[in-house]
């Protein structure tokens, strides 16, 4: 909320109302009491799932658990279900075990401790929200949350951030972080609790013309201690990449958690896309001083950036898509930390592999087989060679497609083998970008740059998903070094999986397929060990843990984010059935 | 930035609470506030600014032919089939249903712009559509 801005009364009244008299609701039914301090979250022990990606550091998503191997699996079995009830669009969350509680939320903004040896709920807390923000924002879901301290940190649809007591849920702060009355983006939950003075996150935009922001907070008290503005504001280098004012209303943001480099002393995140999403401009785009909408490079939109734990300064950035006329955020993908690099599985379907602490790009290698935007990437001059700049009103075939050859459902990294498994889609869009002024064969958003009374969605352009030439849209799960790229095994999905996959220490993967099974396979070369089905299409986290002195494997289950309506949408025959329902499935050997 | 702390709100709400008199849902509580017609059926002009609003405020969600599906899928209600008649679309405009994602437009567009993009929609409607109520 700006200094000297009032909400608009008539609006807010009866949500407002709600608000005074009851409150938020908590509802304990027992105390949860694990240990969450500082230490414990930035060294996770082997038994936990302390962040949104396991490690706040490393972004793998490996367990070091192995009670559950290869010549055991095919004896897994569903040891408890917890359905938190209707929910719009699945379960989206990667839950965290911290000490033998479980922390998930539902969308939109809701948080559930569950004792995660038998799926029964210790609390559960609902905020409160402006329902007429929440309603019209594209983003109310929810990746999930962080704990440390012995709290709970929840980024909610309207833009705030709350504090919990992670042993009765029961509110130590809330702050208003992000003005979403009038952006209408808010948080998608998960952030990332960096020590006792640190927690880190983006609020989500690039659909919104509006400044994107990355925040460090106090998390003793939800003090801003620093923001980082996507669209460069306070950075003359930055405003530069930008036509006039069109920073201000730049989009970007920043909306999956960053993963920490301690040795450098840095967040790593992704930002959203330059908004519009498309723009009029065709090959002119890059030039700050054209006719267009966002004309220039649009820094730091589209990017990998390295934020200063301190100050929340820029130490490096590499921009994944110049002036992006594609819709190729980088927020998607997961940022891993593997030795002295960070590698990032772009929605540009490419890898890119970053020096850490110079963020020289070290190799940048084409994992989608498909992509036409680009010829590559050229480390020696620094460019994306000859780029596809489609042309206002012309239809145009632009490989991947918006929800790209990498999605925000991370992959994984198996110290073990040196392996990185990750899921790629292979598909296409017909783009035909709205000329000046707008077009009414639009598909999506309004026409021209809404912001009063609040910001509409605008994206200023029609896409029609298609298959790749010459085939039919599909996914595949690659197994590689992530470094140099090299394949060690692939396998194809002809129903392009969303889900996120897991590595153990049991020499196992797991992935969860969108007409619903949860399947363990043989991560030396993806043979199918076990797999069961869950009834329901796959989004959210699958993770691992051990409670009471057994190990679990847990799949937060539910169809429905807009990438996995995508998906339906190009294969409604085989889909039935396996929208917006979710729980969490637990299972065990006995 | 300045930080909004839950208690602040809380006051802030309070305080709205005397100063906003009736609210947009109790001033149309009664059954007749609207006319069970649109009374801008069929008008040229409000016919061309409905689309124009049509395309502002609606089109995100409900899609350029207005059948639901967007940028986001299969996200919103088919209002080429709307069929509870004009005085309902009005409530549920005005109010939305803020439970399954339809927002509320009451503050943002007054009732004359309702009827105007009621009666561009009206222009689309397909079979067994229902603008006038019985
Ligand atoms: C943020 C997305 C969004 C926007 C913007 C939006 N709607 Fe909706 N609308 C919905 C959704 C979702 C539904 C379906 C709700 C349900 O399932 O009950 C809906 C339902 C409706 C209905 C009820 C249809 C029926 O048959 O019951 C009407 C009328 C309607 N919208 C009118 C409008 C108008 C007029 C506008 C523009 C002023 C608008 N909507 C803008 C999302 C939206």
């Amino acid at each position: 909320m700006n200094l000297g801005q009032v909400i608009p009364i008539a609006r807010s009244v009866q949500v407002a109302v709600v608000a005074t008299a009851l409150g938020a609701f908590t509802a304990t039914t027992a105390f949860a009491d694990p240990e969450s301090n500082a230490s414990r979250i930035r060294n996770c022990p082997d038994s936990d799932w302390c962040h949104y990606h396991r490690t706040v550091d490393k972004g793998w998503r490996y367990s070091p658990l192995a009670q559950i191997n290869k010549s055991n699996v095919h004896e897994l079995r569903p040891a408890w279900i917890f359905q938190p009830g209707h929910q719009r669009m699945g379960n989206h969350v990667t839950p965290l075990v911290i000490d033998g509680v479980m922390f998930a939320t539902s969308n939109p903004s809701t948080v559930w401790a569950i004792d995660a040896a038998t799926g029964d709920r210790i609390w559960s807390f609902v905020p409160e929200m402006d329902q007429a923000v929440v309603s019209r924002s594209f983003f109310a879901h929810t990746r999930g949350l962080s704990v440390g301290d012995g709290r709970v940190y929840m980024g909610t649809a309207d833009g705030r951030m709350i504090a919990l007591d992670a042993h009765n849920g029961e509110v130590l702060w809330d702050v208003q972080i992000v003005d979403s009355a009038k952006e209408t983006a808010g948080f998608s939950g998960a952030g990332t609790f960096v020590s006792s003075d640190l927690f880190v996150i983006g609020q989500n935009g690039g659909e919104y013309p509006i400044e994107g922001k990355i925040f460090g907070l106090d998390p003793n008290n939800g003090d801003v201690k620093w923001t980082f503005y996507t669209t460069g504001r306070g950075d003359d280098a930055a405003l530069a990449t930008w036509g006039g004012d069109s920073w201000k209303y730049g989009g970007g943001g920043s909306w999956q958690p960053a993963t920490i480099d301690f040795a450098n002393n840095q967040a790593i995140f992704g930002t959203g896309n330059p908004n519009p999403d498309y723009d009029y401009c065709g090959d002119q785009c890059r030039d700050p001083n054209v006719d267009a909408h966002r004309p220039g490079d649009n820094l730091y939109t589209s990017s990998t950036v390295a934020l200063d734990l301190d100050t929340g300064k820029l130490n490096w950035y590499f921009q994944e898509a110049p002036s992006d006329p594609y819709d190729y955020d980088s927020s998607p993908g997961e940022f891993m930390i593997i030795d002295d690099k960070v590698v990032h599985p772009g929605k540009n379907g490419f890898m890119h592999v970053f020096d850490s602490k110079t963020g020289q790009p070290v190799n940048v290698y084409a994992a989608q087989k498909t992509q036409n935007w680009t010829t590559g990437f050229n480390l020696e001059t620094g460019e994306w060679e000859n780029m596809l700049w489609p042309k206002a009103g012309e239809k145009t075939l632009v490989c991947p497609a918006i929800d790209g050859g990498h999605s925000w459902n991370p992959g994984t990294y198996n110290p073990n083998n040196g392996l990185f498994y990750r899921t790629i889609q292979e598909w296409c869009m017909w783009l035909t970008i709205a000329p000046k002024g707008g077009a009414d064969y639009i598909t999506a958003g309004t026409e021209t740059r809404t912001t009063e009374p609040f910001a509409q969605a605008f994206m200023a352009a029609e896409w029609i998903g298609t298959a790749p030439p010459g085939d039919t849209t599909h996914g595949y799960i690659t197994a590689r070094d992530p470094v140099s790229g090299e394949i060690a095994w692939e396998k194809r999905y002809d129903i392009i999986p969303h889900s996120t996959l897991l590595s153990t220490a049991g020499g196992l993967l797991f992935n969860g397929t969108t007409d619903g099974y949860l399947e363990a396979m043989d991560a030396d070369n993806g043979g199918l060990l076990w797999s069961f089905n869950n009834g329901s299409g796959h989004h959210g986290g699958i993770i691992s843990y051990k409670a009471g002195g057994k190990q679990f494997i847990l799949a937060a289950t539910g169809h429905g984010s807009y990438v996995g309506r995508a998906v339906e949408s190009l294969n409604k025959d085989k889909m039935v059935n396996f929208q917006e329902s979710a729980a969490f499935v637990a299972y065990s050997l006995d | 930035m300045i930080l909004k702390p839950f208690r602040m709100w809380a006051t802030f709400a309070a305080l709205t609470l005397v100063l906003a008199g009736p609210t947009a849902t109790q001033a149309i509580a009664e059954d007749d506030a609207y006319p069970k017609k649109n009374p801008l059926a069929g008008n040229e002009e409000a016919i061309e600014e409905g689309a124009r609003l049509y395309f502002k405020w609606c089109v995100a969600c409900h899609g350029k032919h207005a059948d639901g599906v967007s940028r986001f899928g299969d996200y919103a209600a088919d209002l080429r089939k709307f069929w509870r008649g004009y005085p309902e679309f009005v409530r549920i405009t005005l109010n939305g249903r803020t439970d399954r994602q339809m927002p509320p437009w009451g503050g943002v567009l007054d009732e004359d712009e309702i009827s105007q993009i009621g009666a561009y929609l009206e222009t689309l409607q397909l079979e067994g559509a229902v603008w006038v109520a019985h």
